[in-house]
């Protein structure tokens, strides 16, 4: 299982590794600190996740532009995005999904607790 | 009689120049007639008798006759001031007949000169022997003619005339006019008893026989006769006549003249008059008319019994003229005597007085007469009638007096029509609106004062004038043309009127106003000043704006306050999430010193990420209210306060400030002093290398730089940083500005994400401009542009 967080936030990707480990699985992780970032790995090379996470807030390129950018890459429609964000504006989560993403994730203020999501999610998506 | 021609043409000639100067020059000039001067007198016993067969001759007697008569003419008109007559045509053919004149005597005396010298007056004796022969055979004829005359007289005397022959009265002569009285019949060589048997028993033979024996004339005077006119008719003639008997020289009598007349119509129209008479009386009666009869000189008084009545007398009661003065009411006695004086100028009398019965009863009396007078106009008698016309007058008082008091109603009413027009001018001319009334010609009849007093023109420069000769601005108007539409009966309201005399706004009204049939003799116009209501529009409008612009502040602000809510949701949210999440980390690693110290590491840099937030929310916030009084700020005195705080960085980066003096700018300190603070914090914090800022500040036209919007203001103040830092691409210079817009990781360069916003707020609360310039490796530059008040 390969998943992919796209996130500028240092102390995030390391709690999400840290839940990822929690899980126990066999389960990779790779990281992006933007959209920009993360277009450039899908686009270039053979880079084809299972589950794409995308935080909301970042510089540059916001969420939900890095959304639909993905989702014009060939071959990345079926991939499954779910959002990872601190808080869950109602207007910003319609507009994710009209994006096309899978789910939206608000960011826990536990390692457990994101582990249980994120194994949900996993599980969803086998 | 002789006469000399020559003399005789000098004499015309004079007679000629005698008109001009009486037509001319005003001199005296009888008229001589053509049979009285020596040439007429000498043409009318010699020489139209002497000289018959010379043409000339009576050539001559026709010009001098003409010329005669024509300037007899003249004399004539012109004293009687008669003005149309032809005076100088006369006087010029009256010349030219002289002229004639003149040549025929010439010719005269050429053919009969010599012949009037020598024996002229042998043949006027001739001529007079002859003449007296003529006259006696005329007196004979003159005898025979009266003889014949004296005959005529008697046979065609209108009178009855005869001559009875004997003492038997045998008609010897009989006029016509008796056979015509009596009846056609022979009476000649008849004895009247005979003749005339239907006039026994009446008296006449007994008469004629009386006269016959006694040598005594008789006269009869309207002595009624019967004759019988034949075919069983008789007619009764009235005769005065006279029987006068004729004596001879022995004193015997021969026989009996008689003489008469008819005067039967005399008689008859007496009769009538008789008649006519009591018919007037009746009638006087009837009319309830008193006459009377005033001997003036006797002083005798005449008068019927309905004057006594009038006078409120019984029948029997004696009245004199004294009573019937007396009678007239001491008021009206000056009328009587006034009319009397003009009755005895006139011969006619009339008035009106009121007389005073006996029983003290007033009535009016209408008097009416004639005056007769003698010859010498001496007055005679009065004759008059007396009408009583008290009932007339109290009708005609009463009648006065309802017409007074119709003319005193209709004064009254007047009065009010008076004060009603005066209260309609005085309520038009009070009014603050414009009225005028136009006729169907266009030209003004009514300006009230207010609108005279608004066009500034006196009522004689407008009042009967055209519209738009009144004032030529309004030709091919919109007035104009609505007032062509209001006179066709149309009612007309234009809300927002442009007057171009008045420069102003006005509602108009244009109402027709018609007649009984409806038909439109003119128009009123009302032109309400709306001046106030455009300028309270106006300030509507200006009040608007200021909303609108107080909406986009407010706009502004809500936008800002969901950034906030933002801030608070999310930016302030995370921190706390992660403080959560490392302290149940702590616990969870509670013995394992390293990465104790390490997850408190973060959660330090969490809460001083939060408490960053929430100090740069309250500056801004603070610069939400921009309430402050602007001043001159030395930017110098900004910029060393601001190297004073942020030395500690300066000195730990190795930065370079570099700065020339900066000019003023009206603004606030404190909110400079945090523009300075937040782009020099940003240059130092984004550099990979020794950061260098440069600052320097100049005065710029406002043409000469893009500000990408329209500004009122000449001139500003350009301030200018410029660093070497990180920069970034050009295309996110807008986003820069927005709060909590990061265009790098947290992790490598903190903060809260709101510099620029601040910076951004500070150039708008200072109705300045702020645009950057950047790019990735070479470093970023601020452009701000600060009004020159």
């Amino acid at each position: 299982m390969n998943c992919f967080l796209i996130d500028d936030d240092p102390d995030d990707q390391e709690i999400f590794c840290m839940a990822l480990d929690e899980i126990g699985e066999s389960v990779k992780c790779e990281f992006a600190s933007d959209g920009v970032e993360a277009i450039k790995k899908l686009t270039e090379g053979n880079y084809k996740p299972d589950l794409i996470f995308i935080d909301m807030n970042m510089p540059r390129m916001n969420g939900n532009t890095c959304l639909q950018e993905i989702k014009k890459i060939e071959g990345m429609q079926s991939v499954p995005v779910y959002m990872y964000s601190t808080s869950a504006e109602p207007e910003a989560v319609a507009a994710t999904k009209k994006s096309g993403a899978a789910g939206f994730i608000v960011k826990p203020t536990s390692v457990s607790e994101l582990s249980e999501t994120l194994k949900f999610c996993l599980r969803n998506n086998v | 009689m002789t006469i000399d021609l020559e003399v005789e043409n000098g004499n015309h000639l004079r007679l000629k120049e005698d008109l001009h100067s009486f037509l001319y020059k005003k001199a005296e000039l009888k008229p001589c007639y053509h049979y009285d001067c020596t040439l007429g007198q000498w043409l009318y016993t010699r020489g139209i008798v002497l000289y018959k067969n010379v043409a000339e001759v009576h050539a001559l007697e026709r010009i001098h006759t003409e010329i005669h008569n024509k300037i007899s003419d003249c004399v004539k008109y012109r004293q009687e001031g008669k003005s149309d007559y032809p005076y100088e045509d006369t006087y010029k053919s009256v010349e030219d007949l002289s002229e004639q004149l003149g040549v025929l005597l010439k010719q005269v005396k050429e053919k009969i000169g010599e012949q009037m010298k020598k024996g002229e007056d042998i043949i006027y004796l001739a001529n007079k022997g002859e003449t007296l022969n003529k006259k006696m055979q005329e007196r004979n004829a003159d005898l025979m003619q009266e003889h014949q005359t004296l005959s005529d007289f008697f046979m065609q005397a209108p009178g009855l005339f005869c001559v009875l022959k004997g003492p038997q009265h045998t008609f010897q002569l009989v006029n016509p006019y008796y056979k015509q009285i009596i009846g056609d019949r022979e009476l000649k060589g008849k004895d009247i008893r005979s003749a005339m048997p239907e006039l026994e028993g009446q008296g006449v033979f007994e008469l004629l026989d009386k006269v016959y024996l006694r040598q005594r004339s008789f006269s009869g005077k309207e002595i009624p006769i019967f004759f019988d006119k034949g075919k069983g008719i008789q007619e009764k003639a009235f005769v005065n006549f006279i029987y006068k008997p004729i004596i001879n020289r022995k004193k015997e009598t021969t026989g009996i003249l008689v003489f008469g007349y008819d005067v039967s119509e005399q008689v008859n129209l007496r009769k009538q008059s008789e008649e006519s008479e009591a018919r007037l009386k009746l009638a006087m009666d009837a009319a309830e008319m008193g006459s009377f009869e005033w001997n003036m000189n006797t002083r005798d008084f005449v008068y019927s019994e309905r004057l006594s009545k009038i006078y409120g007398y019984s029948k029997k009661a004696k009245i004199t003229h004294k009573d019937f003065v007396d009678a007239i009411h001491p008021d009206d006695k000056k009328i009587r005597i006034h009319a009397i004086e003009e009755s005895l100028r006139t011969g006619v009398l009339f008035y009106e007085a009121r007389i005073v019965r006996p029983d003290k009863h007033i009535r009016w009396i209408k008097f009416s007469g004639r005056i007769i007078f003698d010859r010498n106009r001496n007055p005679q008698r009065m004759y008059g009638t007396a009408l009583d016309v008290t009932e007339q007058k109290m009708i005609a008082e009463h009648l006065e007096k309802k017409v007074k008091e119709r003319t005193k109603e209709l004064m009254i009413k007047n009065d009010l029509l008076n004060r009603q027009k005066e209260l309609s001018e005085s309520v038009i001319n009070s009014s603050i609106d414009n009225i005028a009334v136009f006729d169907t010609k266009l030209n003004y009849v009514i300006m009230n004062e207010h609108g005279l007093q608004a066009y500034k023109k006196k009522p004689e420069k407008i009042i009967g004038k055209r519209v738009d000769k009144a004032f030529p601005q309004l030709a091919k108007s919109e007035f104009l043309r609505d007032l062509k539409r209001a006179l066709k009966g149309e009612t007309i309201h234009n809300f927002n009127y442009r007057s171009p005399i008045l420069k102003g706004y006005f509602e108009v009204s244009m109402i027709p106003l018609k007649d009984n049939e409806g038909k439109v003799f003119g128009v009123l116009t009302v032109a309400h000043d709306n001046g106030y209501i455009v300028e309270a529009s106006e300030r509507l409008i200006a009040a608007n704006k200021k909303l609108e612009e107080k909406n986009l502040v407010l706009e502004k602000n809500n936008r800002e306050l969901e950034s906030f809510r933002y801030i608070a949701n999310h930016d302030l949210q995370e921190p706390l999430r992660k403080i959560q999440m490392f302290t149940g980390l702590i616990k969870k690693n509670i013995k394992d010193e390293t990465l104790v110290k390490e997850y408190i590491d973060n959660v330090s840099k969490a809460s001083r990420s939060m408490s960053d937030i929430i100090r740069a929310v309250l500056n801004f916030s603070v610069l939400s209210r921009n309430d402050e009084r602007f001043k001159e700020i030395d930017l110098n005195t900004v910029l060393e306060d601001v190297t004073a705080e942020l030395q500690p960085v300066i000195d730990m980066k190795k930065a370079t400030i570099n700065c020339a003096n900066l000019l003023p700018v009206e603004g606030s300190y404190r909110q400079l002093k945090q523009l300075f603070s937040c782009i020099l914090s940003n240059s130092l914090k984004f550099a990979d290398k020794k950061p260098t800022v440069t600052i320097s500040s100049k005065i710029i036209l406002t043409k000469g730089v893009d500000l990408h919007t329209h500004s009122k203001v000449n001139k500003y103040v350009e301030l200018i940083f410029k660093d070497n830092g990180i920069g970034f691409e050009q295309k996110y210079a807008e986003q820069i500005f927005k709060m909590f817009k990061r265009l790098q990781t947290s992790h490598l360069y903190p903060g809260a994400g709101i510099g620029l916003a601040i910076v951004k707020k500070v150039v708008d609360n200072h109705q300045g401009h702020i645009f950057v310039k950047s790019e990735p490796g070479k470093g970023t530059a601020f452009y701000i542009y600060f009004p020159v008040l």
